[in-house]
């Protein structure tokens, strides 16, 4: 990372929350195979890093093209600014994106890439120059103007691809897995990269990944997707306590998921158990599904509400991953910084607030 | 390399019937025994050279149409889906599979004095045209003969163009007039070299074509030294010209790559 240059910084971003730089509207979108997207309501505040988080297939790609005017949506509008861009095409829009691929043309250098959004739209060529300069000291490529595109490594290409979109100063940057071909430890060194740009470029990211602890670190806002159709929008705090439903609970992190009936009166039946729980709007007898984080678990001496014989126990670092079958056959996973260890008697106690009920997926 | 030895019976091949008979035009170039330049000499004279001169026109006529052409016609083919794009393609590509005679002595058909478009022409009340026997009937004949030998490498040079490339330049505020000459058409220049070069080459060494079609009245340099070695007998005189066309072949080639720096030129 290099020194920002002073006419980089933006002011300060204001969290306002009326400020919404990008709204989509009951947007959908079908091709032959069928429907992608399914009434996707969203909106981007000013500022926000904001990612677009679920397995492949889950339309979190499709959603960006069209944000970025690549797709139109069958359905629905993209409001940027307030203003309606639904049939603007790319060209037309203040917003640039990071392809997966990198995109690089292949017929160029560094700087030629970096400076086409630049020579398109004839910037004078003092100030294409000093651009450059400073966004090439920014993304740690200064001296390599240059270069021959096919000969960088993968994290340079990266590199340079981000450079070329963030020249041209785009009010929203659209980032699609950008890191998604880079090996593990360049990818978390890219992570705290981006992280930083975003901090002191003040502008707003919109990212797409299916790697739920890239999308923890980076952002400010997670939409977790499935099928089509958003499963929750929050902040990561807010999605890994609160997950809306198991599909969420299962995806972020990893969880104990249990089928089980709210009896009312803050007492749900799961693992073939009764347990207190906080109270939650559902009627009594209602089926849900029920999310028991692994640390959240504690394993105490005496028998409890459930009982089992550990069945594994990895030392991770910091704590235990301990699975744990329990007296019905049921398998835990609980996390500690204590073992019982392999084939003895495991006792787990679970507080009423550990207990996350939400309405069952209905398949 | 142990593989080598498989290479060998090309080595023999290349030798008997492409290294050897370039020494021996050479040796009949310059005069079997004797060393002289009266035959080069000739070659660059008056009426030969002009002969010559005007046979580089014509292929560049007919490179310059087939090019016009066949860019177009790539680019829109390269546009279509799959199944549609491989049947275009086998259609342009049909007419190379029937020998060029047959096909040129059906062009002799169409533009004869009676032929179909005159009496097409005389059906709508124009009077009947000269057609046949014409530089344009030959210049029409080349570029039939060699367009297909455009549009396919301009045609793959495009297909295997990274279609988020265009997105990236669209992207970055490119409309659709500067993506293409900013971004297509600078990937597609080692396709266009290809065609150029596969054009360019045969239609100036063509014979026949220009006798069936031009009626003798329109020689290229093919002619000139084919009748050297079949009319006239002159073998010197005849390699003479040979090498005078091995020579600008040799030129174009170092030109091509100087310009196809990358060596992305197909089929060379």
């Amino acid at each position: 990372m290099g020194i920002i240059p002073a006419h980089f910084l933006k002011p300060e971003k204001k969290m306002n929350k009326i400020n919404k730089i990008l709204e989509l509207k009951d947007i959908s979108k079908s091709f032959d195979k069928g429907e992608v997207l399914h009434n996707i309501n969203l909106y981007v505040r000013q500022g926000e890093f904001l990612t677009l988080l679920g397995p492949s297939g889950c339309g979190k790609t499709t959603l960006l093209r069209i944000i970025g005017g690549f797709e139109t949506p069958s359905y629905g509008q993209v409001y940027f600014g307030g203003s309606d861009i639904t049939a603007l095409p790319p060209h037309m829009r203040q917003v640039n994106t990071v392809f997966q691929h990198f995109a690089l043309f292949p017929h160029m250098n560094v700087y030629e890439n970096i400076a086409f959004g630049l020579h398109i739209k004839k910037m004078p060529k003092d100030y294409i120059e000093r651009k450059i300069t400073d966004i090439l000291a920014l993304t740690g490529l200064s001296g390599f103007e240059r270069r021959n595109i096919a000969k960088l490594s993968g994290g340079e290409k990266q590199r340079v691809a981000i450079a070329r979109a963030l020249v041209c100063e785009p009010s929203l940057l659209l980032l699609d897995e950008p890191l998604g071909a880079l090996d593990l430890k360049l990818r978390k060194s890219m992570q705290l990269e981006l992280k930083n740009m975003h901090r002191q470029l003040g502008l707003t990211f919109v990212y797409v990944t299916h790697d739920q602890e890239e999308a923890m670190m980076l952002s400010d806002t997670i939409v977790v997707m499935k099928d089509g159709v958003i499963q929750h929008i929050g902040t990561p705090e807010d999605i890994y306590n609160e997950p809306s439903n198991a599909f969420v609970a299962d995806f972020i992190g990893e969880s104990n998921i249990f089928p089980g009936t709210y009896l009312g009166d803050r007492r749900v039946s799961f693992a073939g158990v009764e347990f207190p729980c906080l109270p939650h709007p559902f009627a009594a007898g209602d089926n849900v599904d029920v999310v028991v984080r692994p640390e959240d678990i504690e394993l105490v001496r005496d028998d409890s509400h459930v009982n089992g014989t550990v069945t594994s126990s990895v030392f991770m670092g910091v704590h235990y991953d301990i699975r744990i079958m329990d007296d019905t056959g049921r398998e835990w996973l609980v996390q500690s910084t204590k073992t019982p260890g392999e084939g003895n008697r495991a006792h787990l106690f679970i507080g009423d607030d550990c207990i996350h009920i939400m309405p069952k997926e209905r398949v | 390399m142990k593989n080598k030895r498989y290479a060998l019976p090309y080595v023999i091949w290349a030798l008997l019937f492409i290294i050897g008979p370039i020494i021996i035009t050479f040796f009949y170039a310059f005069g079997q025994e004797h060393f002289t330049l009266e035959y080069m000499a000739k070659a660059f004279s008056g009426s030969y050279f002009s002969v010559f001169l005007d046979s580089i026109l014509i292929a560049l006529i007919v490179t310059v149409i087939c090019l016009a052409l066949g860019y177009p016609a790539a680019y829109i083919v390269s546009r279509m889906q799959a199944g549609t794009a491989r049947l275009a393609i086998i259609l342009m590509v049909l007419p190379m599979w029937i020998n060029f005679l047959l096909r040129t002595y059906a062009w002799r058909a169409l533009l004869d004095d009676n032929g179909l478009i005159n009496q097409l022409l005389m059906a709508v009340g124009i009077p009947a045209q000269q057609l046949l026997y014409t530089q344009g009937a030959v210049i029409m004949g080349l570029m039939y003969d060699f367009l297909p030998f455009m549009i396919l490498p301009i045609y793959t040079a495009l297909q295997k163009m990274d279609v988020s490339l265009l997105e990236a330049s669209s992207d970055l505020g490119a409309g659709r007039v500067k993506t293409f000459t900013r971004v297509i058409f600078p990937l597609s220049l080692p396709g266009i070299i290809s065609g150029v070069v596969m054009v360019f080459m045969p239609a100036l060494t063509t014979f026949v074509v220009t006798e069936l079609l031009g009626g003798g009245k329109y020689n290229m340099y093919g002619d000139l030294i084919t009748e050297q070695f079949l009319v006239t007998s002159n073998w010197n005189f005849g390699s003479a010209l040979a090498v005078v066309m091995f020579l600008l072949m040799l030129v174009s080639m170092v030109v091509i790559r100087r310009i196809d720096k990358d060596g992305e030129g197909y089929l060379l």
